[in-house]
C-alpha cells in the first residue's frame, strides 16, 4: 500500500510516460519483426510488442481504471497482462520448437531462404 | 488491506448454471487428458488415441445438443463466455467436421505416422478444436485473445507435424512467424480499447462508443485494425493471407482440411459476433465508426475473393489450388459479415431475434464444410494412390475410381456455386440477402458473381483432368481406403441432399441464427460515464 501511494503522489511520472515508453518498445518490436532475417530475431520482436502491450495494460489499469465508481479496486488490466505473459511464454516454446525443426531440415533459420514453397 | 484480496472479494465458484452450457468444452478438456493417459494402457497407441478422440468428440456433441441453450437474459460466467444458439450450431458443425478429419486421418496418414506420435497429434487437434469452439462464444477481449491463441498454437505445430518433411517444416515456420506477429499486433491494439473505455467487455465498450465517450478516432481505428489483423489472420483475409497457400501445401492433408474449414469458420464466427455486438449498440445513421467498419469488411471481403480466385489460376498443386479457393470462399463469407446494418436499422429482426448475416454465414459454413471435406478426402486418397499432389494425378480418375471422381465433381461444381449441388443455394442465399439489404451492397453481389464465373475456369481444370484426360500408363485403377471413399461419397451425397432439402436446412440455420445480447432493440445510450477515478480511497 505504501508503494502504491508513493507512485500516485509522484507528480512527474504519469500515464503518458508509460504510453510513450510502450509505443517506443512497440516500434522497436515492429522494426525487428520487419527487418530481421533471423527467425529468432523476429520472435524477439514479437515478444517486444507483447511487452509493450503489457506496459499499456498495467499503466491504463493503474492510472485510469484502478477503482470502480463505487471505489472498489479493479484489476482487469493487470490480469490481462498476466495472461499475456503466460501466452508469450507458450508462444516462445512452440516457436522455438518449430525453429529447431526447421533448422534440422534446412541447416539455417534465415527466413529469406525459406523459399521452397511459393507461387 | 490487500488490493488483490479487495478486488477479488468473495471467491467466485461457478456452479452448474454457469458451467452447464459449456459442458461440451468440458468434454474436450477431458478428452485431452484422456489422450495423454491413453498410451499408458494400450499397445497400439495411435489407434487407441484415435478411438479416445472419437469417443470424446461424440460425447461432446451429444452433451452439446442435450444441454442446449440456456434461457436468454442471464449471462453465465459473469459474461465472460456466451452460450447462445448461434454458438451452439457452430460448435456442433465444428465437432462433426473434426470427426470427419479424424476419419480422414484414419484413411490416409494413419499408416505413415510413427507409432507413439498419435497422442501428441490428437492432443493438438482436440486442443485447437477447443480454442475454435471458445472463439464462437465470447465478446470479452481477454477471452478473445486466449481463444484465438488456443486455436493458433496447436495449429502451428500441426502444420509441421511430419518432422522429417521439409515442406512441413517450412510451412510451420511461416505459419508461426506470421501468426505470432498478427496476434501480437492484435493484443497491442486491443489494449487501447481497454485504455479508452476501462472494460474488457465489448458490449459495454460498444455502448460507450455509441454514447460518444472518449471516442478518439485514431485510437479506435488502431484498435479495430488490430482486431481485424488478428482475426483476419485466422480467416486468411487478404493482407494477412500469405501463410495460407504455403501452410496448406506443406501440412499433411487432414491438417489442411481442418485448417481450411475449422480455423476459417471460427475466425468468421468470431468476427461476426464482435462486429454485430458493435452494430447492435449503435444507432446506424449516426454511427460513423459502424459505417466505416461495414465498408472496410466488405471491401476486404471483395478483395480477398478476387485475389484468391486470381491466384488460383496458376496453381498445379491441388492443395494449393484448394488453399486459394478457400481464401476466395472466406472472402464471400466476409461479404456476409459486412452486413452490419441495413437501411431500416438493425440486422436483427426484433420480433424473432433472427440475425440475417448470422443466418447467411451459418448456411454457407454448413455447405462449405462438406464441399471442402469431400474435396480434401478425394485429394488425399489420390495422393495416397499416386504419390503426387499435382492436378495431373487426377487424369482419368473417372475410369480409375468412379466413386471418387463423381464425389470430386460434386464438390467442384458446388464450390463454383452451380446447381445441382448445395453450393448453389448457399451462394444464392448470400447474394439475395446482400441484394435485399439495399445501400451499396449490390456492388458486392456483382463482385461475387464475376468471381464465381472466373473461378469456374480453375475448378473445371480439375474436372477436365478427371473426365477428359486419359490416364497415364503409370496411373492404374485403385480402390482407396474404404473409410476415405465413404467420407468423399458421403460429402458428395450431402451436397445433393442439402440442395433437395434446402428449405429445411435454411429453416434450421434461421432457427439457430440468434445471438445472445444482440436483439435488434433500440440502442441504449451510455448511462455510465467513463471511469477516471484514480485517487486513493
Amino acid at each position: 500500500m505504501e508503494l502504491t501511494l508513493a507512485i500516485s503522489s509522484s507528480p512527474i511520472i504519469g500515464l503518458n510516460h508509460y504510453l510513450v515508453l510502450a509505443a517506443f518498445i512497440f516500434v522497436c518490436g515492429l522494426l525487428s519483426m520487419m527487418l530481421k532475417r533471423n527467425a529468432i530475431g523476429i520472435l524477439m520482436g514479437v515478444e517486444l510488442i507483447l511487452n509493450a502491450a503489457n506496459i499499456n495494460l498495467v499503466a491504463f489499469n493503474r492510472f485510469s481504471y484502478a477503482y470502480s465508481p463505487d471505489h472498489k479496486p479493479m484489476l482487469d488490466g493487470q490480469v490481462f497482462a498476466i495472461f499475456v505473459i503466460v501466452l508469450a511464454a507458450a508462444e516462445a516454446a512452440v516457436a522455438l520448437a518449430i525453429f529447431l525443426n526447421y533448422y534440422n531440415n534446412f541447416n539455417t533459420i534465415d527466413v529469406e531462404r525459406a523459399q521452397t514453397l511459393k507461387g | 488491506m490487500n488490493i488483490v484480496a479487495a478486488a477479488i472479494g468473495r471467491p467466485y465458484i461457478p456452479g452448474w448454471t454457469d458451467l452447464g452450457p459449456f459442458v461440451a468444452e468440458g468434454w474436450l478438456i477431458v478428452t485431452v487428458v484422456g489422450l495423454l493417459l491413453a498410451p499408458f494402457f494400450a499397445r497400439r497407441r495411435n489407434l487407441a488415441c484415435f478411438l479416445v478422440a472419437l469417443a470424446g468428440l461424440t460425447a461432446a456433441l451429444i452433451s452439446l445438443l442435450w444441454v442446449g441453450v440456456p434461457a436468454p437474459g442471464r449471462a453465465p460466467l459473469r459474461g465472460i463466455l456466451i452460450a447462445d444458439s448461434f454458438a451452439l450450431l457452430w460448435k456442433a458443425m465444428l465437432i462433426v467436421f473434426t470427426v470427419g478429419v479424424l476419419f480422414l486421418w484414419r484413411s490416409t496418414t494413419a499408416s505413415e505416422m510413427r507409432e507413439g506420435d498419435g497422442p501428441e497429434f490428437f492432443t493438438l487437434l482436440i486442443g485447437a478444436t477447443l480454442g475454435m469452439s471458445l472463439m464462437a462464444s465470447t465478446t470479452n477481449l481477454l477471452m478473445i485473445v486466449m481463444a484465438v491463441e488456443l486455436a493458433s498454437l496447436p495449429s502451428y505445430v500441426l502444420a509441421g507435424f511430419r518432422k522429417t518433411h521439409r515442406l512441413g517444416a517450412e510451412a510451420s515456420l511461416k505459419y508461426v512467424l506470421f501468426g505470432a506477429g498478427c496476434s501480437a499486433l492484435m493484443i497491442y491494439a486491443l489494449t487501447f480499447l481497454y485504455g479508452m473505455y476501462g472494460t474488457l467487455d465489448l458490449g459495454a465498450i460498444a455502448r460507450q462508443v455509441q454514447g460518444g465517450a472518449h471516442a478518439h478516432p485514431a485510437l479506435l481505428t488502431i484498435a479495430f485494425f488490430g482486431l481485424i489483423a488478428g482475426v483476419g489472420f485466422k480467416i486468411a483475409a487478404v493482407p494477412f493471407h500469405f501463410w495460407c497457400p504455403d501452410v496448406f501445401e506443406g501440412a499433411s492433408v487432414e491438417v489442411t482440411a481442418f485448417l481450411s474449414v475449422a480455423s476459417k469458420g471460427a475466425g468468421l464466427v468470431l468476427l461476426l459476433r464482435v462486429l454485430m455486438t458493435f452494430a447492435d449498440a449503435m444507432e446506424y445513421r449516426a454511427a460513423q465508426p459502424l459505417v466505416a467498419l461495414a465498408y472496410a469488411v466488405g471491401i476486404l471481403g471483395a478483395i480477398t475473393a478476387t485475389v484468391g480466385n486470381t491466384a488460383a489460376f496458376a496453381q498445379n498443386n491441388i492443395k494449393r489450388l484448394l488453399a486459394y479457393s478457400s481464401i476466395a470462399h472466406a472472402g464471400y463469407m466476409m461479404c456476409a459479415v459486412s452486413l452490419l446494418f441495413n437501411l431500416n436499422g438493425h440486422q436483427t429482426d426484433a420480433a424473432s431475434g433472427v440475425n440475417a448475416p448470422a443466418q447467411v454465414l451459418l448456411f454457407y459454413l454448413t455447405v462449405y464444410l462438406f464441399m471442402n471435406l469431400g474435396a480434401f478426402a478425394v485429394a488425399a486418397l489420390v495422393y495416397r494412390a499416386t504419390g503426387s499432389e499435382d492436378i495431373s494425378a487426377f487424369n482419368g480418375l473417372v475410369k480409375r475410381n468412379p466413386v471418387l471422381a463423381h464425389a470430386m465433381m460434386a464438390c467442384m461444381i458446388s464450390l463454383i456455386g452451380l446447381p445441382p449441388f448445395a453450393g448453389f443455394v448457399a451462394k444464392l442465399n448470400l447474394m439475395l440477402v446482400l441484394m435485399n439489404n439495399g445501400g451499396g451492397w449490390w456492388i458486392l453481389v456483382a463482385v461475387i458473381a464475376v468471381n464465381s464465373i472466373a473461378s469456374a475456369f480453375y475448378y473445371f481444370r480439375v474436372l477436365r483432368a478427371i473426365y477428359l484426360e486419359p490416364a497415364g500408363a503409370d496411373q492404374p485403377a485403385f480402390a482407396g481406403h474404404p473409410l476415405g471413399v465413404a467420407l468423399a461419397a458421403g460429402s458428395g451425397l450431402a451436397l445433393v441432399l442439402m440442395l433437395v432439402l434446402a428449405s429445411p436446412v435454411s429453416a434450421l440455420t434461421r432457427h439457430y441464427a440468434r445471438m445472445q445480447g444482440i436483439g435488434g432493440a433500440a440502442a441504449t445510450p451510455a448511462t455510465k460515464p467513463v471511469v477516471t477515478v484514480s485517487a486513493a480511497p
